[in-house]
């Protein structure tokens, strides 16, 4: 039950950044909404049936986008490995772990995206405009990943009562 | 002496006659005594009739400004309402407007177009900034396949990349692993138009003694095998001449505005596949 309702959720959030984000002036969309579900579901959320919803997530981004096929599938999943272990870490839970979580997975995705140009084109070549779309996605992580956070937060507890009747998932 | 009856008849016979002789001068009134009487009357009466008509108006006032406000709140709320309404109806019939006149240019473009053409929608874009892809809602049921132009009236929007049953993924000229090959209009200098990351395209390969100039329009060559020939892809905007080296930095900026893209056109198949087909 808790994948299909992951599954869904993924599907919804890449609909949106997908027709709803574009809409918007390119400074409002830059940031990949995937990777704060990723993190969410990476730190605060068992492990029943994470790997599955992230390799979808991940698939069908890179069918959807224009990049390398596996682009995201790396980011996810590398996301998933760093932050699954560090988990065992730090015994609290709240919105500015989350955060720079957040922070770190959106560079880890811009480093997988530089390294597969680099990788294209054997030139490295770090424009203004680049420096601009990185800047303003670390700022929008930072911004946006507490409200994202209590957005989780309620959605999923919400999703455990419907499920669980009351009792929220073991992670 | 007199009698009775004769006493009311000759009565009768005076009274109409005073009648006739006072309706016969009545325009006297405005010359003499008449006249000054009415103004009299006038000046006597005239305060008290302000005074009665002021009040009257005050108390209409009152019951129209005070009293009556709770019916205004009702029907102000009624109006914004119905402005509300009206100002969506407006919204609707403006965006009506505007996808008629890109119909238009549309069926303009199909009747001048040598090609088949088919008509889609943008339903969706690239996540990533890093990449230009658009997803448009015609695939193969539609005859669109892999590597099928894309147009609009403006110029070169891309190709299709990946086409699915009903829907297709179509790479954009300005996306960095998108390429065509052009040609300057006016000189017929060759090079590719490739895209850049800032949403414009770069001219590569354009010899260094050959002429460009800012301004000039470039089309696609046609030697590509993707895009027809002679379709407008930008125009120059920023050249580097460096003393060393083979080939000029060209910079190329796009007719189309891929931010506002909403509707394309599929090139289906040209002329000379279709010759090639009879």
């Amino acid at each position: 039950m808790h994948f299909l309702v992951y599954f869904i959720f993924s599907v919804l959030l890449l609909s949106i950044q997908t027709t709803l984000l574009p809409a918007f002036p390119r400074f409002f969309a830059q940031y990949d909404l995937m990777i704060p579900f990723v993190v969410y579901l990476t730190l605060f959320r068992s492990s029943n049936g994470i790997l599955p919803v992230v390799l979808i997530s991940g698939c069908l981004m890179d069918l959807l986008s224009g990049g390398s096929i596996g682009i995201y599938i790396s980011a996810y999943i590398l996301i998933l490995i760093c932050f699954r272990h560090a988990k065992v870490y730090f015994h609290f839970k709240n919105a500015i772990l989350f955060q720079i979580v957040i922070i770190l997975s959106v560079l880890i995705e811009n480093i997988i995206f530089a390294l597969v140009i680099f990788f294209q084109t054997f030139t490295f070549h770090f424009s203004f405009y680049s420096g601009c779309i990185l800047v303003t996605q670390l700022l929008w992580a930072l911004v946006s990943s507490p409200l994202i956070y209590y957005i989780f937060e309620y959605v999923f507890n919400e999703v455990d009562k419907l499920v669980t009747g009351g009792l929220r998932e073991k992670v | 002496m007199f009698s009775k009856k004769m006493m009311v008849a000759v009565g009768a016979v005076v009274l109409i006659s005073l009648y006739i002789i006072v309706f016969s001068f009545a325009y006297l009134r405005h010359v003499s005594f008449g006249g000054a009487a009415t103004r009299t009357a006038l000046f006597l009466a005239s305060p008290f009739q302000a005074a009665i008509s002021s009040s009257m108006n005050f108390m209409d006032d009152i019951w129209s400004h005070y009293f009556f406000l709770i019916f205004v709140s009702r029907e102000n709320d009624e109006l914004k309402k119905k402005l509300a309404q009206a100002e969506n109806k407006n919204s609707q019939c403006r965006e009506i407007e505007l996808l008629n006149l890109r119909l238009r240019e549309f069926v303009k473009l199909k009747e001048q177009s040598p090609f088949h053409l088919e008509a889609a929608e943008v339903i969706a874009k690239d996540a990533s900034p890093w990449y230009k892809t658009i997803i448009i809602n015609k695939g193969m049921d539609d005859g669109v396949s892999d590597g099928c132009p894309v147009i609009v009236s403006e110029g070169i929007v891309g190709y299709v990349l990946t086409a699915s049953s009903s829907d297709s993924k179509v790479i954009l000229i300005i996306d960095r692993n998108s390429s065509v090959d052009a040609l300057v209009q006016r000189t017929r200098t060759r090079g590719l138009a490739q895209g850049i990351p800032k949403g414009l395209c770069r001219f590569d390969y354009a010899l260094r003694k050959l002429d460009v100039k800012i301004g000039d329009n470039v089309v696609s060559s046609g030697f590509d095998g993707i895009y027809p020939k002679g379709l407008r892809i930008g125009y120059i905007s920023k050249i580097i001449r460096r003393n060393a080296g083979l080939f000029q930095d060209v910079e190329l900026t796009p007719y189309v505005d891929f931010t506002k893209l909403e509707e394309v056109m599929v090139i289906l198949s040209s002329p000379l596949e279709d010759n090639v087909g009879d």
